[in-house]
């Protein structure tokens, strides 16, 4: 009888340890994965606000007149600059499938356009993308001739969830260009 | 179950865990990384434009200077500036260029490059000649035109870097004890009774300026319309506008700007002083004639010239498509000598007193 009782406690502390070490596994797992998505979410954020911060800081290079920022509204932001460098003045655009005041858990695309060429999709798991212009004495504008700075949020979502938990990534810069002093 | 299977199973967990807390490490290490390199080209563009700031302020205080500095630690990082004679879509410029480096020297080393252009003196486009003008050019009595360079004084400097006596769009008619010389072609000409310096019937790309803006080149050139007229209405810099040449203070400075009625005639001008003067009106038919024997150094921007009388160094243009007298110059003894000094120091003078020092920059390229 003591050795079946014997075996029995065994079996007990033994199917106890194992679910303890199966689960403490699934949850290093789960906490590795969600450390990939995360870092993936914040690679892919930092390339694509490299190329933000290469443009917005580009507004109105070699523009004489004052029509630097073209159009600044929910729907999309335009601007004018020399963006290549080679004495044309191009149009450059941002914009998403859904507006930038577009804010909730889904994910939206977007874009950008340089003069007439093709629109290029910069990234599809974008959760936030809120553009904010100022004047010179820091008050919120719409007025393209009147933009300063220009404030940027973009949060990226990843596509893939863990749980119930989407690993993300989110940026927040003013710019103020220089050329549009 | 026994002791060496429950080692061979801790033994897996331990191993897996190795694993996955690799990963997890790697990855945050990769997160870092990522954090620490956006921080850096952040900083490493603080630090260039930053230097950029620096020379330009530099700059402002002394126009001449060119050195530039290399090396420079500041914010963690270096900067190197260096500056160079240039120009912005055809406007004179100098090009302020830095480059920075943060965690100079390892494998982490970002270098970024922050370029400024601005403005600096310059040759107004509209000054083609020591008298540039678009009516037929008539002259006797004892002129003498001296378009070849001087020094503020009036002492000639022979560097070919003169312009024509007389630039005309129409014909130059020289009469009596006139002399006349310039620069033409690269070769200084010394006064005489010819038109050796003379350029005639020439005709002027996009149309010859009709304003006194448009002389310096207008808004490309950092004076859109009205400026002048702006700026002498401001007094800035001991600048004079009126309406009645009469009330004018003497010596005359900076910019004096006499906007006379529609014909009218400032005669008999006592001129001196140093600046620009512009004698304009909206119907482009403001007369500046029989200037007395004062001395005026500087440009003078005028709808109607004729019978200049006293001595001018520095340049002067006429801006009337139909003179009076349908002609520019007339008889009289006044001595006009061109000033590359003056002129171009002038301008500089302009860019000062109108631009902060921020807006001296014409762009920024980053």
């Amino acid at each position: 009888m003591t050795v079946i009782l014997d075996y029995i406690g065994a079996v007990v502390v033994g199917g106890l340890l194992l679910l303890s070490i199966l689960g403490f596994q699934a949850t290093t797992t789960e906490a590795a994965a969600t450390h990939n998505l995360t870092s993936i979410a914040q690679s892919n954020l930092s390339s694509m606000t490299e190329i933000v911060d290469y443009d917005f800081r580009k507004i109105g290079y070699r523009v004489a007149d004052t029509m630097k920022v073209v159009s600044i509204n929910a729907s999309g932001i335009a601007f004018r600059g020399d963006f290549d460098d080679n004495g044309s003045i191009d149009t450059l655009s941002y914009f998403t499938n859904f507006g930038f005041t577009k804010t909730t858990a889904e994910r939206v695309k977007l874009y950008r356009k340089l003069n007439s060429q093709p629109q290029s999709m910069l990234s599809s798991e974008v959760s936030k993308f809120v553009i904010s212009a100022y004047d010179a004495s820091g008050a919120p504008t719409t007025s393209g001739s009147r933009v300063r700075s220009i404030k940027i949020a973009l949060a990226i979502k990843s596509s893939q969830a863990i749980g119930d938990q989407y690993p993300s990534a989110y940026w927040e810069r003013i710019i103020k260009p220089n050329n549009l002093r | 179950m026994g002791g060496r299977s429950i080692l061979i199973i801790l033994g897996g967990v331990i191993l897996l865990s190795t694993i996955v807390f690799y990963n997890i490490s790697r990855v945050s290490v990769d997160m870092s990384a990522n954090a620490d390199a956006t921080y850096l080209r952040q900083t490493g563009r603080n630090i260039a434009q930053t230097g950029v700031n620096l020379a330009v302020r530099q700059l402002l205080l002394n126009r001449t200077w060119r050195g530039g500095f290399s090396n420079k630690t500041m914010m963690g990082g270096k900067v190197s500036v260096s500056l160079r004679d240039t120009t912005f879509d055809g406007i004179p410029a100098v090009s302020v260029a830095a480059v920075s480096t943060v965690m100079t020297g390892t494998d982490y080393e970002v270098s970024t490059n922050s370029t400024a252009f601005v403005r600096k003196r310059f040759q107004p486009p509209g000054l083609q000649g020591a008298l540039s003008s678009r009516n037929p050019i008539y002259i006797s009595g004892t002129y003498t035109i001296d378009g070849r360079n001087h020094t503020p004084g009036g002492a000639l400097i022979a560097d070919a870097t003169g312009v024509p006596a007389v630039w005309t769009t129409k014909t130059m008619t020289r009469t009596g004890n006139c002399f006349l010389g310039g620069t033409v072609g690269g070769v200084d000409y010394a006064p005489a009774k010819n038109l050796n310096a003379v350029l005639q019937n020439q005709s002027w790309p996009g149309g010859y300026p009709g304003t006194p803006d448009s002389v310096l080149g207008g808004a490309a050139y950092g004076f859109p319309e009205g400026t002048l007229k702006q700026m002498a209405q401001s007094g800035v810099g001991g600048s004079q506008y009126t309406t009645n040449p009469a009330t004018l203070a003497l010596p005359l400075k900076g910019i004096t700007y006499v906007e006379l009625p529609n014909g009218a005639m400032w005669q008999y001008a006592n001129t001196q002083g140093t600046g620009i003067i512009v004698v304009h009106n909206a119907w482009g038919n403001a007369r500046f004639w029989d200037h007395t024997l004062s001395s005026f150094t500087g440009l003078i921007i005028v709808d109607d010239f004729n019978t200049l009388k006293g001595s001018i160094t520095g340049g002067a243009i006429s801006l009337a498509a139909n003179p009076s007298s349908g002609q520019t110059g007339g008889e009289a003894n006044g001595t006009l000598l061109y000033s590359r000094e003056v002129i171009e120091g002038l301008t500089q003078t302009l860019l000062d007193l109108q631009y902060s020092s921020d807006a001296n920059i014409i762009a920024w390229k980053e």
